[in-house]
């Protein structure tokens, strides 16, 4: 499928930069303009890895569910066993983006049980590995660098 | 739009300084400020059958920002302010619900001078920096000492009953406003909070947002504190837990010269106030809280249309906050 996505975002950056930049003079505009410049190329240099981001974070997240069930009480428990039964198409995007956000929700209101397991509980120790893992593997930076002034 | 800015403020300035033909030139708005759109500007006036002119700056609200704040408590607690021991910006004139620049907005005297957020590690000698950076914060200390019932603040800014649970209320209330999806690093660190909270050491007036780029300096010497707008009364140690968050440290350190530990002495020396390396730690986390709410304003008003860059999680902070727990 060409242009790929990839090519296309790259095209778009380079639209913006060579011939829409050079025409933008004052400074707000034209910073607000490096910035979207920017965030083009991060997008483009990121989306492919958003799926499998996807795919890890709902593994790790209901593995942390899966451990934490025994320690909630229904209905609760029953609504997260439930849930980890059905799992999402992996080749739908969107159904893992709700997917994601089905789990992360629970994972909100498993979160008082899992938090008064003593220390070094098994949950407690998986949703924890999680944060971190989850940090290091996170698609995107907080914000994108505006590309430079030229 | 400058034009129509320049049309507003026009017809605003006319009739604050007594004269129709009051000329507003140089109008522009400036890249600085995440928060607030800063327009800058020179008036030029009769009065007394005198001609004046003054550098201006109009602060008003954005459509979408990182931080939602309310510019008559800015502008009250700078007018308050403005004869104390600590220089900060002279406001001139409020506009409180937008009637005049369709947005709330404050314009202020322009300072001269640079804000320099990097300016701790600049390439001036370490000499001057460490000398810098007793000036900055001594004005932070300075902020704390301030009698603020004298300054007649508690009219402007309630004073908290428990300033640690006031602020978490605050930055909770705000996560739950803005909150695009589920937030569980978020909520670890928020149980965390509610559980360790440290009694109020002292009530004092604090800054809220205090670093290097909200400082004005011109050569070494530090001039103006900038950027009130999370200014209220509560506890000290809220800006201390900011200035020696981790997360930016490159900002307010010079690494083995000036770090936390030497910022927090001083401090406390200057002040008298006391430093509990515990309640200094839930301070940390909760400025990572509050670090993470402007990111999630941000994220919250691009995807509303109100915002013009794009901000993602800040997965990076939501680490520091964990560590900084795991450690405590």
């Amino acid at each position: 499928m060409r242009p790929t996505v990839a090519e296309q975002l790259e095209g778009l950056s380079r639209i913006l930069s060579e011939i829409v930049a050079p025409e933008v003079t004052s400074a707000y505009p034209a910073e607000i303009l490096r910035g979207a410049i920017g965030a083009l190329n991060a997008l483009g240099a990121s989306w492919v890895k958003v799926p499998a981001f996807l795919a890890w974070d709902i593994d790790a997240t209901a593995d942390v569910l899966r451990t934490a069930v025994s320690l909630l009480a229904d209905p609760l428990a029953d609504e997260v066993r439930n849930a980890l039964s059905h799992p999402a198409d992996p080749t739908d995007w969107v159904a893992l983006e709700d997917r994601q956000q089905q789990l992360r929700g629970l994972l909100v209101r498993a979160m008082p049980a899992i938090l008064v397991e003593p220390v070094g509980g098994e949950a407690y120790r998986l949703m924890t590995a999680l944060f971190r893992e989850r940090s290091e593997r996170f698609p995107f930076q907080m914000s994108a660098q505006p590309v430079k002034k030229t | 739009m400058t034009e129509a800015i320049a049309r507003q403020l026009t017809k605003w300035l006319a009739g604050e300084l007594g004269d129709p033909a009051v000329r507003i030139e140089g109008l522009r708005r400036t890249s600085a400020g995440y928060s607030r759109e800063n327009w800058v500007f020179d008036a030029s006036w009769q009065a007394n059958g005198k001609i004046h002119s003054s550098p201006f700056i109009a602060r008003r609200d954005p459509v979408g920002s990182v931080l939602e704040t309310d510019r008559p408590t800015e502008f009250a607690t700078l007018a308050a302010l403005a004869d104390c021991a600590v220089p900060v910006p002279k406001v001139r004139w409020l506009d409180a619900d937008g009637a005049r620049l369709g947005r709330p907005s404050i314009v202020m005297d322009r300072a001269e001078g640079i804000c320099d957020y990097l300016v701790l590690n600049s390439d001036r000698s370490v000499e001057r920096r460490l000398a810098i950076a007793h000036r900055l914060y001594d004005r932070l200390a300075d902020i704390h000492m301030l009698d603020w019932r004298a300054l007649g603040l508690d009219k402007v800014l309630p004073p908290p009953r428990d300033a640690a649970a006031a602020a978490l209320d605050l930055w909770e209330g705000e996560l739950r406003r803005v909150q695009l999806e589920p937030e569980p690093e978020m909520e670890m660190a928020i149980a965390w909070l509610r559980r360790n909270k440290p009694a109020t050491s002292v009530t004092t007036l604090v800054h809220g947002d205090f670093k290097p780029g909200n400082v004005l300096m011109q050569g070494d010497e530090v001039t103006l504190i900038l950027d009130w707008e999370t200014a209220h009364l509560g506890d000290p140690l809220e800006d201390i837990g900011w200035v020696t968050n981790p997360l930016r440290a490159g900002e307010h350190s010079i690494p083995g010269i000036w770090e936390s530990a030497h910022l927090i002495e001083r401090w406390s020396r200057r002040t008298g106030f006391s430093t509990d390396p515990a309640a200094i730690r839930w301070w940390n986390v909760l400025a990572n809280l509050k670090q993470a709410m402007t990111v999630q304003t941000g994220r919250r008003s691009f995807a509303d249309g109100r915002l013009n860059f794009i901000l993602h999680a800040p997965v990076r902070i939501y680490r520091l906050m964990l560590e900084l727990i795991e450690a405590a």
